[in-house]
């Protein structure tokens, strides 16, 4: 708070960038938390270390956001094969691009930019050809245990087909947004990115991200009323 | 009963299954034998040229002012025309009298036939005349003696100044070298030491001003041969009007075939009415 007023008794041109600088500083300071800075750090450490030439380093980027990259890929595009492509040839582009990753923004953030822009560019070239192969959805994880508890009280084959069925009509849900509302739901609902961070990956102002999450959210409410529950 | 069957479900749970959609372990060893490959490919395969441009950006912007003086000194350098001596000789120089020496070859080589064909100057110019190159005078004077290039000289200084001027500074640049002309110059003036040939090309160039060049020998040919027979000719024109004729009517077909119908009839009339066969015309009226 203290950065962003420093900036303001400030008049004409050197007001306009004073608020801009001062947009900065509150932006970072709302979103970059105490975990995700260390984190940032961390990778910004690593990276130093790969552009040096210590090309094994970044094996261990790979390992760290190899589930996370592939998890917002394949939930765009739907497709396991496709997603598995993808996210190779998204770190493939950031190992060929390193050198030219200077620390302004967080890697994975960087990281992320790259394989939305990918997986984007991948489906408007592919926007007719629609072929979805599923991964199994994992019912005895924690994060699905409660929700498919909440929704049945079926078990055994017929509870896995009451999944299967769920698995399906969200992903046909998913598939009805616009890749790009597609990409904002992706990744504030389910991998879990803020406003901001979502905003520099997709390279747009996080009015539009709001405005996009908010438009998403009321088709998918649609869509999936019989599984909502108030 | 289901404890949790009464807990509400929001759209955020629902989407939060899709956390739940994960490969199986076995997987992320596939992908990084794949990723591994993909790798090598990478590493292996040539960029094209403009995805090096990018890492050139900053070379260039540290050196751009080197750069670019030594581009401008290049396109300048480009720019301006040729100025090595060999191809631009400064004036009164030998390059220069080379040069006019070379312009100069076939009107002195006309001046000098002229000369001989003048009849106030054959007299003089027993051994210019049959030179056809610049240096002959020169050459062919010290050859024929000291009182001869004298009168040679005068006439052709009274006749063509001009032409002398020139040449003068071309016959020392000639005689350095054994050019072509050089080499013809020297078979003429062996030629012109056989005294049969030298006597009847005075005796004719003074006389009458004929040439002494062996001329080649024509063949003769028949007055009669060179006639041509009135039945070819007649032939001839025959033939020339039944081809004017078939071309007529070929062309007026295509246009009008109703009008031309009459006219056909005609002309195949006419075309039947003239026989060619082997040497004989036959015409039937």
């Amino acid at each position: 708070m203290t950065d962003a007023f420093r900036f303001a008794p400030c008049a004409g041109l050197n007001f306009r960038v004073a608020v801009i600088e001062a947009t900065k500083v509150l932006g970072k300071s709302l979103v970059a938390s105490p975990e995700r800075r260390l984190e940032a750090d961390a990778d910004l450490e690593v990276v130093r270390q790969v552009q040096a030439g210590d090309v094994a380093a970044f094996d261990r980027l790979i390992v760290k956001y190899r589930e996370r990259v592939y998890g917002v890929i394949y939930n765009m595009t739907a497709n396991r094969e496709d997603a598995a492509d993808l996210t190779q040839d998204t770190f493939i582009k950031a190992f060929q691009s390193i050198h030219r990753f200077g620390g302004q923004s967080a890697f994975f953030t960087w990281l992320y930019r790259i394989g939305v822009n990918s997986t984007l560019s991948f489906l408007r070239k592919a926007r007719l050809r629609a072929f979805f192969s599923l991964e199994t959805l994992d019912s005895e994880a924690p994060v699905a245990k409660e929700v498919i508890a909440a929704l049945t009280d079926k078990t055994g084959a017929e509870r896995d087909t009451y999944v299967r069925e769920l698995q399906e009509k969200l992903n046909d849900a998913m598939q009805k947004l616009s890749i790009k509302h597609r990409t904002v739901v992706t990744l504030f609902e389910i991998d879990g990115l803020s406003h901001q961070e979502i905003a520099e990956v997709m390279e747009c102002s996080v009015g539009t991200v709001r405005s996009r999450l908010h438009y998403a959210k009321q088709l998918l409410q649609s869509e999936l009323q019989p599984y909502i529950r108030r | 009963m289901n404890p949790e069957r009464n807990r509400p479900v929001s759209l955020e749970d629902l989407l939060r299954l899709k956390q739940a959609e994960r490969p199986p372990a076995e997987f992320w060893g596939e992908f990084d034998r794949k990723l591994r490959e993909k790798q090598l490919a990478a590493l292996v395969a040539k960029r094209p040229w403009w995805q090096r441009l990018p890492r050139l950006a900053p070379v260039l912007v540290r050196y751009r002012l080197v750069l670019g003086g030594s581009t401008v000194a290049v396109l300048a350098l480009l720019a301006l025309p040729d100025r090595s001596p060999s191809s631009d000789p400064a004036p009164g120089s030998d390059g220069l009298a080379q040069v006019q020496a070379v312009e100069a070859v076939p009107t002195a080589e006309w001046a000098v036939t002229g000369l001989a064909l003048a009849p106030e100057v054959a007299p003089a110019l027993p051994a210019v005349e049959s030179a056809p190159t610049l240096g002959a005078p020169a050459l062919a004077v010290a050859e024929a003696g000291p009182a001869e290039p004298a009168a040679t000289e005068a006439v052709v200084v009274d006749t063509f100044p001009a032409i002398v001027a020139l040449g003068g500074g071309a016959v020392s640049t000639v005689e350095d070298e054994e050019s072509p002309s050089a080499r013809h110059i020297a078979a003429n003036l062996a030629a012109l030491r056989d005294p049969d040939q030298a006597v009847a090309g005075r005796v004719l160039v003074g006389a009458n001003g004929f040439e002494s060049r062996v001329m080649p020998a024509r063949t003769k040919v028949d007055p009669l041969q060179q006639m041509t027979p009135p039945g070819e000719s007649r032939r001839s024109r025959l033939l020339t009007a039944m081809v004017s004729t078939a071309a007529l009517e070929t062309s007026s077909r295509s246009t009008e075939r109703a009008a031309n119908r009459f006219a056909e009839e005609g002309v195949y009339d006419q075309i039947q009415r003239f026989g060619a066969r082997g040497d004989r015309l036959q015409v039937k009226f």
